[in-house]
């Protein structure tokens, strides 16, 4: 899979863990000993991030690149799955309202301070309209309110938002020179984070320095801990060979690469994100075969769920066993155990001949890897043998989503591959699987699972552990009606080169480079 | 990964005029009156790119706001998008706002960047623009020479052997894909040897395997047409009457023939030049080099109208303007191309 | 005809082929078909021919005898490298890669041959629109082709596969209308230089339609470069194939080419490049076949010079008698058995076999003969301007008191600097064509001056004054200015004029004049006869004067030689010429065939029968 497909995920949900780095465990074996001082640090990323404003971007990149100049209210501790303090030391939530106290002390790159006040007008500057920030409603829901009393800064809405705590708290927030000229932040920096960005060479690579007096940074990480680089190197490298290459070569320190390039860097340590890489979704728009929760079941016993995570990962990945794919998550389960419909293709033929009219199924896909396509051809000579008849679709995740998500004619498709909802937080799903369809709606499989609305609506209220269980009943319901199948979890390792991450996600203050 | 061979794309390789001597009729043309009807020929094609462009871009089908905001932003949010960039103005508002906006040199924003679509072309264009040009240096100056020697080495048959074997590599030199040829070099070159950087835009060493892999497919194409051009020129009369004065192999060559090979060379290098900057597309992928070539491959794949268009039309103005200075150095040089009335 | 311009050499309304006949470079007249045997036959055509057999047979058998090895998928060897049952491993989806290539090459090979041909179609159509349009649409339809070559071809062919769907047809389209423009602009040249010829300007002049002209003139003069072309885009296709597979436009799931193939197996190309390489095998093979196909025909057309493999010379003594000519005590050229020899098929030609004659000093000697008859030949012999592969022999030349044979030969360049300098100042040329005679790109004076530069050992600024002084000596007007204009500039008479001046730099102990007035009309004819004898009379310069017009000969030189299929066959002076006492058959034919002083240049032989024999024996020893 390549990180595009990563990236695309990212347009979902809206957290910096996802986006960059999940897991549990962390790199950091090198011993305090082995850390250089005033250290060159050098990483890629794919594609050019565009503008670096964090309040107008949606781009996986740019929020990458954004971790070192800006930081977030709350930490979320990869060992524990539980808010961690950053900007903000303490916190409270409900489903309409949450707090955060923000640390004293907390200084921008330039010496001036960083306020609740700062975290409240940013906010504020996305939820209004004028400034079209695509963070609005992703992260910010549109009708937020931000104040600030002192060094408490209070986010409420109308309508319940189960995981607001943890959305806002990980917006990077800018400080308010940048806030009042937005335009210079696109190829510049002005946050409270360790690094502040020098020099942007476009579709190149960003240059960034370390500040001082750096001393809020998560696991009591500051500008003076030995190891943290001087000078950190954003490079903009496309091809995951070339990032395997330049790792190699030692012109890059971090790179994540994927893919068959990854036999080459064996040797270099590496940390994995487990990420969603393949997914099944049935169209159920209203005259279409899988409209049918039996020829839905049907497709999915004709297909080897295990054989197919195989092709589609290369080998590397693993069967998921959630819709849930992003580490940490908010919750852990398995809801396609015993729920899923499994491999048995005597019976996907006998069910498919019981429909008795034609199966026919416009199965889009993902063609911009090997795996990709091998794993569609795949899927489709698997229901071809069960009696369907298969057309394939291919493209792009662009075009992906304009076959699907934003189809002016919501029936033109059947069946997706390549179309991965990636999120680690079950509450996102209900807008995009039940209420209006598409094109009206984010529904845009037209799924109207009745069991699982009537659950959605009881787990909305609740928090905790209590709130998992509750969306893990909701998610056993699409998978034993077949709406959707989760197939395949990757781990897109990012790999190192005389550099290391204390923790996750890897960027910022994490950083560390050795000797 | 990335293979985009755009140099076949534009020209196929091999469609270079065949006939060295050019018709001449009638007297007079002076340069003046010459660059005045290219300026004005310039013109017209300049309106016909920027009109096929913008028509074309709002073909492609897909939703540009929908890319721009992801698939999270709501039905209404993309319709009020879609109102505040004027997509929904009638076509000829958008079109004369287009044009408005291009004579000040203002293309809007990028939907995927966030930033001027002129800022993204300022930064970017010298990048491509010197990968282009220095591997156009690297084409003429390796295939003018090669071609005329290989000709005069085996014009009226002779050492067939040498034909042969010059035929077969510069055939199969031609026909190596780029970006093969640029995987190739990596791997000698920088993966196993570390002689040279791997990716990137640095020193002068960085610049070496870009222009070798983008110019060795089409210096062997553009050799092929030289000798071609080469052995129908020592065919001609006025090379006989050269040789009748006794001078030497190189004075032959070099002053007498050479001269009636530039034009159709620096024709051939009109047309080889947009296939090159076309090509800097892949090279920049496997290199990654900091130019317009991947920028608008992701433009038109995101839709991103403002962009695209941008990029397009400056790629166009390149290989217009650039065509348009050779044909003002090829009047200076050979004053009857100025009464080709093409 | 008022059409006729002074500037151009080929008849008026005898079209491309008189055109061609009218030059003679090649000593015979290869026929076609003929030429296209020779260079099949030649190591590029075998090599082309079999290379071309094995695309052939791929494609045709390919998906029958290996479509169903690489429909086979093992599910237990995802992309997997190269084993003894794999040689080129598998690729994701388990497939034996092999199989698959071979496979895949019909699909490749057709899109390619497919979208090339459609390239060249759209191109043909569009490029002839200018030649036979109105002028104003034509010059709109040229400045269309301009701007779709300046347009970016990667967004023509995104936007074919978007708004058709992509896949296999779509490729095939979005390829061959990328191609298109390039093709329109080389149609567009090559029909411009056609109808620029004065043939068409006459035809057009006459009344023929437009349609006419294109059907019978334009198509048949653009339609070999265009194959030629056609045959190598077909491999710059597959390429550019890939590249849209690049942008996941090119041929779709389940199909497969190896544009698609090579664009998946890239992503591993470090770890395990076997089928990559595979793949970029295939295609470079197939891209070679159809860039040698393209040299074959290419060569075959006559586009270029055949260069057929080099052919022992057989050796065999000369097949004619040589007359022995009557002795000059101090010639200006002295020759004994010139021999020429040229490949010709398998074999050897021999144009010119084996004459010896004398031309002394002062004197005006024509030689005459029909084309093909080796008069150019002998001048260009004797001269020592003869190369490889033709084969220059003689027992003895001697120009000017110097002999030129070395071990057998006449070289093809002067072997000493002093040689040259005695070549170049004492021996001086006309061609027959004054409009490719001159470089074109150069200035006249420029070239007229050369010679001073070269071996009058003169600095730039002499040379450049003597060759003014040279061009007011051959009474070119205004000479100064006219020494800084090109050729083109010049009448076809004024350029005659210059090519003496250019052999009046030295000391011309010679003039070579090979049909020096053929292609000018009777009046510059005159003129440029007049100088010729003036410069003749005034230097005491003497004169080859080669002339397939007997009547021309006769009145202008003082003995004349007699030239049948390389031979002399005839020496005698004007006077028994005039007085109707030439002995050989074929001289008398000669003279019968005149039909009166002024005959028209192309029909001088039409009462000599097609086929007609003449003995090849020399009747009589010249006589001075």
């Amino acid at each position: 899979m390549n990180r595009r497909a990563a990236a695309f995920a990212a347009l979902l949900i809206a957290l910096p863990a996802l986006a960059a780095c999940g897991g549990s465990g962390s790199a950091s074996d090198g011993g305090q000993a082995g850390f250089a001082t005033d250290g060159t640090f050098a990483f890629a990323i794919d594609s050019d991030p565009g503008d670096l404003n964090p309040l107008v971007t949606n781009l996986i990149n740019a929020q990458i690149v954004g971790m070192y100049s800006y930081d977030t209210l709350i930490f979320l501790d990869p060992e524990t799955a539980k808010p961690a303090p950053f900007l903000a030391k303490s916190w409270t939530e409900s489903p309409t309202k949450v707090t955060y106290t923000l640390n004293d002390a907390i200084t921008c790159a330039d010496g001036t301070p960083f306020t609740a006040q700062t975290a409240a007008d940013n906010l504020n500057w996305i939820v209004d309209p004028a400034n079209k920030s695509p963070r609005l409603e992703s992260v910010v829901p549109a009708d937020a309110k931000a104040s600030a009393k002192g060094n408490v800064l209070t986010v409420t809405t109308s309508k319940p938002r189960p995981f607001m705590l943890y959305d806002i708290g990980a917006q990077q927030l800018v400080c308010e020179r940048g806030l009042k000229d937005p335009k210079s932040l696109s190829a510049g920096s002005d946050g409270t984070g360790p690094f502040a960005i020098d020099r942007v060479v476009a579709g190149d690579s960003i240059t960034m320095t370390r500040r001082e007096g750096y001393t809020w940074g998560p696991k009591n990480s500051t500008s003076n801990t030995p190891g943290m680089p001087k000078t950190v190197t954003t490079k903009i490298v496309p091809s995951p060979s070339t990032r395997a290459n330049l790792l190699l070569s030692g012109q890059l320190n971090a790179a994540i690469v994927s893919g068959k390039d990854e036999e080459r860097l064996a040797a270099l340590k590496s940390q994995p994100t487990p990420a969603m890489s393949g997914m099944i979704v049935y169209n159920h728009h209203q005259g279409l075969p899988t409209a049918d929760a039996a020829v839905r079941r049907a497709l999915t016993q004709a297909i080897d769920l295990d054989t197919l995570t195989k092709i589609l990962t290369g080998g590397k990945g693993e069967r998921a066993k959630s819709l849930l794919s992003e580490h940490p998550s908010r919750c852990a389960y398995d809801t396609v155990q015993g729920n899923l419909p499994s491999y048995d293709p005597d019976a996907a033929g006998q069910a498919l001949r019981a429909v008795g009219k034609p199966v026919d199924i416009t199965l889009v896909y993902d063609n911009s890897t090997d795996t990709g396509s091998a794993a569609a051809e795949y899927v489709a000579k698997q229901w071809e043998t069960a009696g369907a008849a298969v057309k394939l679709d291919g493209g792009d995740e662009n075009y992906i989503i304009s076959r699907t998500f934003a189809a002016k004619d919501p029936s033109g498709w059947t069946a997706s591959l390549g179309l991965n909802l990636q999120t680690g937080t079950p509450a996102i799903f209900p807008q995009y699987l039940s209420g209006p369809a598409a094109p009206a709606g984010t529904n845009f499989a037209s799924i109207d699972n009745k069991d699982y609305n009537r659950s959605v609506a009881a787990a909305a209220d609740r928090t905790g552990d209590d709130a998992c269980k509750a969306w893990a009943e909701a998610e056993k319901t699409l998978m034993t009606s077949a709406d959707l199948i989760p197939v395949s979890v990757t781990p897109y390792k990012m790999y190192f080169n005389g550099a290391t991450a204390l923790y996750l996600p890897v960027g910022g203050s994490a950083i560390r480079v050795l000797k | 990964m990335t293979t985009e061979p755009t140099v076949t794309l534009l020209t196929g390789t091999g469609a270079g005029p065949d006939s060295a001597t050019g018709t001449f009729r009638g007297r007079g043309g002076r340069l003046g009156a010459f660059i005045v009807r290219r300026l004005v020929r310039l013109a017209y094609s300049v309106v016909t790119l920027v009109t096929v462009v913008f028509l074309m871009v709002r073909l492609i089908p897909g939703d540009p706001v929908r890319n721009a905001l992801g698939i999270n932003a709501t039905a209404a949010v993309v319709e009020a998008q879609r109102e505040s960039l004027g997509l929904n103005d009638p076509l000829w508002t958008q079109y004369l706002n287009f044009w408005k906006g291009l004579l000040t040199w203002d293309l809007g924003d990028s939907f995927s960047l966030h930033l001027p679509v002129t800022t993204i072309i300022e930064q970017r264009l010298p990048a491509t623009l010197e990968l282009a040009f220095l591997s156009l240096a690297l084409v003429l100056l390796v295939s003018i020479p090669l071609g005329i020697v290989v000709a005069a080495l085996t014009r009226g048959g002779r050492r067939p052997t040498v034909d042969l074997a010059y035929t077969s590599a510069s055939g199969l030199f031609a026909v190596i894909p780029e970006f093969l040829m640029g995987v190739a070099l990596v791997y000698f070159f920088a993966v196993q040897s570390h002689l040279l950087p791997v990716a990137g835009r640095t020193d002068p060493s960085s610049y070496v395997l870009p222009v070798l892999a983008l110019s060795i497919a089409v210096a062997a194409g553009v050799s092929r047409i030289v000798r071609a051009e080469a052995l129908t020129v020592f065919e001609q009369d006025y090379i006989r009457t050269a040789r009748a004065k006794r001078m030497s192999r190189w004075r032959l060559y070099f002053r007498h023939a050479l001269p009636n090979l530039v034009t159709s060379s620096l024709t051939v290098a009109g047309i080889v030049l947009g296939s090159l900057v076309a090509g800097t597309v892949l090279i920049e992928t496997i290199f990654s080099w900091p130019g317009l070539g991947l920028t608008i491959v992701d433009a038109v794949r995101s839709k991103d109208f403002p962009l695209a268009q941008g990029i397009v039309i400056v790629y166009g103005l390149i290989v217009l303007v650039s065509n348009l200075l050779i044909d003002i150095v090829l009047v200076c040089l050979d004053p009857r191309s100025a009464l080709k009335d093409t | 005809m008022a059409v006729t311009s002074m500037s151009t050499p080929d008849s008026a309304l005898a079209g491309p082929a008189a055109a061609t006949a009218v030059g003679e470079p090649m000593p015979m007249a290869v026929s076609s078909r003929r030429r296209f045997l020779t260079v099949l036959r030649s190591p590029l055509g075998i090599g082309a021919l079999a290379a071309l057999m094995v695309v052939a047979f791929f494609a045709v058998f390919g998906p029958v005898l290996w479509g169903e090895a690489a429909r086979q998928a093992d599910l237990t060897q995802l992309s997997a490298k190269p084993s003894a049952d794999h040689l080129l491993g598998t690729d994701a989806g388990g497939r034996d890669v092999l199989a698959r290539v071979l496979t895949a090459t019909r699909l490749s090979i057709v899109t390619a041959v497919l979208s090339a041909a459609l390239g060249v179609f759209v191109g043909v159509v569009i490029g002839l629109l200018p030649t036979i349009a109105p002028r104003r649409l034509g010059r709109l339809v040229n400045s269309a082709i301009g701007v779709a070559l300046a347009f970016p071809a990667l967004l023509l062919a995104i936007v074919v596969s978007i708004t058709l769907g992509v896949g296999a047809t779509s490729v095939t389209l979005a390829i061959g209308l990328a191609m298109a423009p390039s093709y329109a602009r080389l149609t567009q040249t090559l029909g411009a230089s056609v109808t620029g010829r004065d043939f068409v300007a006459a035809a057009r002049i006459l009344g023929v339609s437009r349609a006419r002209i294109l059907v019978r003139h334009v198509l048949p003069n653009v339609r070999d470069p265009l194959i030629v072309n056609a045959s190598i885009s077909a491999g710059t296709a597959l390429v550019a194939a890939t590249g849209l597979s690049f942008l996941g436009l090119g041929v779709q799931a389940p199909d497969y080419d190896w544009g698609r193939m090579l664009n998946e197996s890239m992503g591993a190309i470090y770890v395990n490049p076997a089928p990559s390489l595979g793949l970029g095998a295939a295609i470079v093979f197939a891209g070679v076949t159809f860039a040698l196909a393209g040299e074959v025909l290419a060569r075959a057309f006559g586009l270029h010079r055949p260069s057929g493999r080099r052919r022992r010379r057989k050796t065999t003594g000369s097949t004619a008698a040589s007359p022995v000519p009557q002795v000059a005590a101090d010639p200006v050229l002295r020759v004994r058995g010139l021999r020429v020899e040229a490949p010709r098929g398998d074999g050897w030609a021999t144009p010119v076999r084996g004459i010896s004659f004398d031309i002394d000093r002062g004197e005006i000697v024509g030689i005459v003969g029909e084309s093909g008859s080796g008069k150019s030949l002998t001048c260009m012999a004797v001269a020592s301007l003869l190369e490889e592969p033709l084969h220059v022999t003689a027992s003895s030349v001697q120009f000017d008191g110097t002999e030129l044979v070395v071990r057998g030969k006449v070289p093809g360049r002067a072997r000493s600097k002093s040689l040259a300098q005695q070549l170049g100042t004492r021996l001086a040329f006309v061609f027959q064509d004054p409009s490719t005679s001159l470089n074109p790109a150069l200035h006249v004076g420029t070239q007229v001056a050369e010679v001073g530069l070269l071996h009058g050992g003169l600095s730039r600024r002499e040379a450049r004054r003597r060759a003014v002084d040279r061009l007011a000596a051959v009474r070119l007007s205004d000479p100064a200015r006219r020494a800084r204009q090109y050729p083109h500039e010049f009448s076809g008479g004024m350029r005659q004029r210059a090519t003496i001046a250019m052999g009046l730099m030295g000391e011309p102990a010679l003039v070579i004049a090979d049909e020096p007035t053929t292609a000018l009309d009777v009046t510059v004819q005159r003129e440029v006869l007049a100088l010729l004898r003036r410069v003749n009379r005034e230097h005491g310069t003497a004169v080859m004067f080669v002339s397939h017009d007997i009547s021309l000969v006769a009145s202008f030189c003082t003995r004349v030689l007699v030239m049948y299929r390389g031979a002399i066959v005839e020496s005698l002076s004007t006077e028994d010429l005039a007085n109707g006492r030439a002995a050989h058959p074929y001289t008398r034919a000669l003279v019968a065939a005149v039909p009166h002083m002024d005959a028209d240049p192309g029909t001088e032989f039409a009462t000599i029968t097609e086929g007609a024999e003449f003995p090849l024996d020399a009747v009589r020893e010249g006589s001075v």
